[in-house]
């Protein structure tokens, strides 16, 4: 029985193993095209902001874009902060605090 | 420029690198408590439990993974779903590739074990402003949170036993609200707004239209071609 999962686990270690390494071992090795760069320069911003927005945006599966939505609500403050501060640990602390502030009051 | 002047530059970046890794390792240290304690509920020893996050340390599938388990899915489709799940990470080790051109080559493979969502986003943004040594921090950051997810996952195991009902609310928005700072931090102009903006709203929507995380990387790879199209239009 746990000799299946042994290869469960080794097959989920070389699934995401594999697609972490590769670019990072081979393409900084090699010249990349000028429309490659142009095009991984937005992946930053890009990829973040689709990590975040189902985060803050879906609420028990479904978009919920209202006073209800403490996630949505205590990330406006959260981004002043981050704008202001420019620092992540004072931006991860106080959007806590004003999590839990929506939190207690709603 | 003698020796104790690249000792000091080496400790300083071991210390920098470290101090970013924290806000990473406090996201993850409730993510993995609660992997470890529902892991437990599966029929996988608390070996492979921990096992898992050694080998495979990737939070979102782990948990799918459990969660699979739990509905008796067989093998096959969860090792199917966890490589789905962790394609987005080729863009991530894509551009993490352009800063690492005079990183030593040894580095690269274990550079590209630590890369998650968390560590790219950190070294995203913080690695264009160090001049050298980026192999170096990158490393000491990425083995940080992996040390962090690890032990983490240790403690949930440890303590599933005598833990019924596990919840710290407001820590859920730690990792949201890391990403908040580094998408404020990574954003250079208004075509990254604009780009920022196309990509949150494709997630939303892909988020419905195909499960398994997908929205992710269709997101992304359409808003940042949209960018650079626009960038042309202009």
């Amino acid at each position: 029985m746990q000799y299946k999962y042994l290869l469960m686990v080794i097959g989920m270690a070389l699934v995401t193993y594999i697609p972490r390494m590769l670019p990072v071992t081979l393409l900084s090795r090699i010249k990349i095209p000028d429309l490659l760069i142009r095009i991984l320069k937005f992946v930053g911003p890009a990829i973040l902001a689709s990590l975040l927005a189902p985060a803050i945006f879906i609420s028990n599966g479904v978009v919920d874009i209202s006073f209800n939505n403490i996630y949505l609500l205590a990330a406006v403050p959260t981004f002043i902060t981050a704008y202001l501060t420019k620092s992540i640990f004072t931006t991860v602390f106080l959007g806590m605090f004003y999590l839990y502030i929506f939190t207690t009051i709603i | 420029m003698g020796r104790e002047f690249f000792i000091l530059s080496y400790k300083s970046v071991i210390k920098s690198a470290f101090k970013s890794a924290l806000p990473i390792i406090m996201g993850y240290i409730p993510i993995g408590i609660s992997y470890g304690i529902l892991a437990l509920s599966t029929d996988l020893s608390p070996y492979l439990i921990v096992g898992m996050s050694i080998f495979v340390f990737a939070g979102s599938s782990q948990l799918i993974a459990v969660n699979m388990l739990t509905a008796q899915a067989a093998v096959i489709p969860i090792i199917m779903t966890t490589f789905l799940v962790n394609l987005r990470h080729i863009l991530m080790s894509a551009t993490l590739s352009l800063y690492f051109k005079r990183a030593p080559s040894r580095l690269l493979p274990l550079i590209g074990f630590l890369i998650t969502d968390e560590s790219f986003a950190v070294g995203n943004t913080l690695l264009p402003d160090k001049k050298v040594n980026r192999g170096l921090y990158f490393l000491v950051m990425g083995f940080s949170a992996y040390m962090g997810w690890v032990l983490s996952s240790l403690v949930g195991v440890l303590i599933g036993k005598y833990v019924i009902n596990f919840k710290i609310p407001v820590i859920d928005f730690v990792l949201p609200a890391m990403f908040i700072i580094l998408l404020i931090i990574q954003i250079r102009d208004k075509m990254d707004i604009v780009v920022s903006i196309i990509a949150a709203v494709l997630s939303v929507i892909f988020f419905f239209i195909c499960p398994g995380n997908w929205n992710i990387i269709i997101a992304t790879v359409l808003a940042a071609v949209i960018g650079v199209i626009l960038e042309d239009a202009i």
